[in-house]
């Protein structure tokens, strides 16, 4: 019959057929192992009990990504209402006559050892690391989808239910975090 | 048009950053040259910015697949189990 559903649930396969590919997905956007491993296992248990509302129109993986996908949201939404500390300096002037203009302390300076930064390098690549963690988390985890996974800025905004403005925003203030940081750690020092 | 020509380094460092990507617009990038034209410290940061995103490209090599490792899948095997025997009942 045409309505019979196509797919089945087995939650006893669950770890051994799609955990891994779960972690894969999750790792890539949160960037910390312990909490990709919650949120894998959170979806496992939010499955369980949203089996009964499973139609079998979408593969068990799709249907467990969608779950997943969620809690990366709820995730998402947690670290991005956190205000604080964590946030980052502002670069220009907010208001005045000056706004839009660049805070005199937070100008570019120029960089004394560019040539050597576009070369394989061990220690460049541990300061880069170290500036990169240094974002608060909600900028990292937008910047490095952007940059390291090359993913579409569309795909970025439906992922974590953000505009693209939003996103532009939070590229821009990792970035300029991020020169800022070179600039001290790497460049100048 | 209802963009105006001249604009600010908040906004021309955010097309910058767009650029980077390739996403910013023609008139998005007139705009930025002009800017850049006229103010030194958007210049400056137009060409660091440039150099960054080739670092980036040099030190960032996309992540290859990750896995749990057994001793995780076990855990996991185990909680999963045990959240099953609950829903069973």
């Amino acid at each position: 019959m045409s309505d019979q559903p196509k797919h089945t649930l087995d939650p006893n396969k669950w770890i051994s057929l799609h955990s891994d590919y779960m972690y894969n997905y999750t790792i890539t956007r949160v960037n910390k192992h312990e909490l990709a491993k919650d949120l894998v296992q959170e979806t496992f248990f939010s499955a369980l009990k949203a089996m009964k509302n499973f139609k079998g129109k979408a593969s068990e993986r799709t249907w467990l990504i969608s779950i997943l996908k969620r809690k990366i949201i709820d995730y998402y939404r947690k670290i991005n209402s956190k205000k604080g500390s964590a946030e980052i300096r502002m670069s220009f002037y907010e208001d005045g006559e000056s706004k839009g203009k660049w805070l005199e302390e937070r100008a570019p300076s120029n960089w004394e050892n560019e040539a050597d930064a576009t070369i394989e390098n061990l220690e460049l690549k541990s300061a880069i690391d170290l500036c990169v963690d240094k974002l608060p988390e909600k900028y990292r985890m937008v910047f490095l989808l952007k940059t390291v996974q090359n993913y579409e800025t569309e795909e970025i905004c439906n992922e974590l239910d953000i505009t693209s403005s939003n996103l532009w925003v939070i590229i821009h203030r990792a970035r300029v975090q991020l020169r800022a940081c070179l600039e001290g750690n790497w460049f100048n020092n | 048009m209802s963009k105006k020509i001249l604009i600010k380094c908040d906004e021309a460092t955010t097309i910058c950053d767009k650029n980077q990507y390739c996403e910013a617009s023609t008139f998005d990038k007139i705009r930025l040259s002009i800017h850049n034209f006229l103010c030194h410290r958007c210049k400056l940061y137009s060409e660091q910015n440039a150099t960054m995103t080739k670092l980036f490209k040099v030190h960032f090599k996309k992540t290859e697949e990750q896995h749990l490792c057994p001793s995780d899948k076990e855990k996991l095997q185990k909680a999963l189990e045990k959240e099953l025997s609950k829903t069973d009942k």
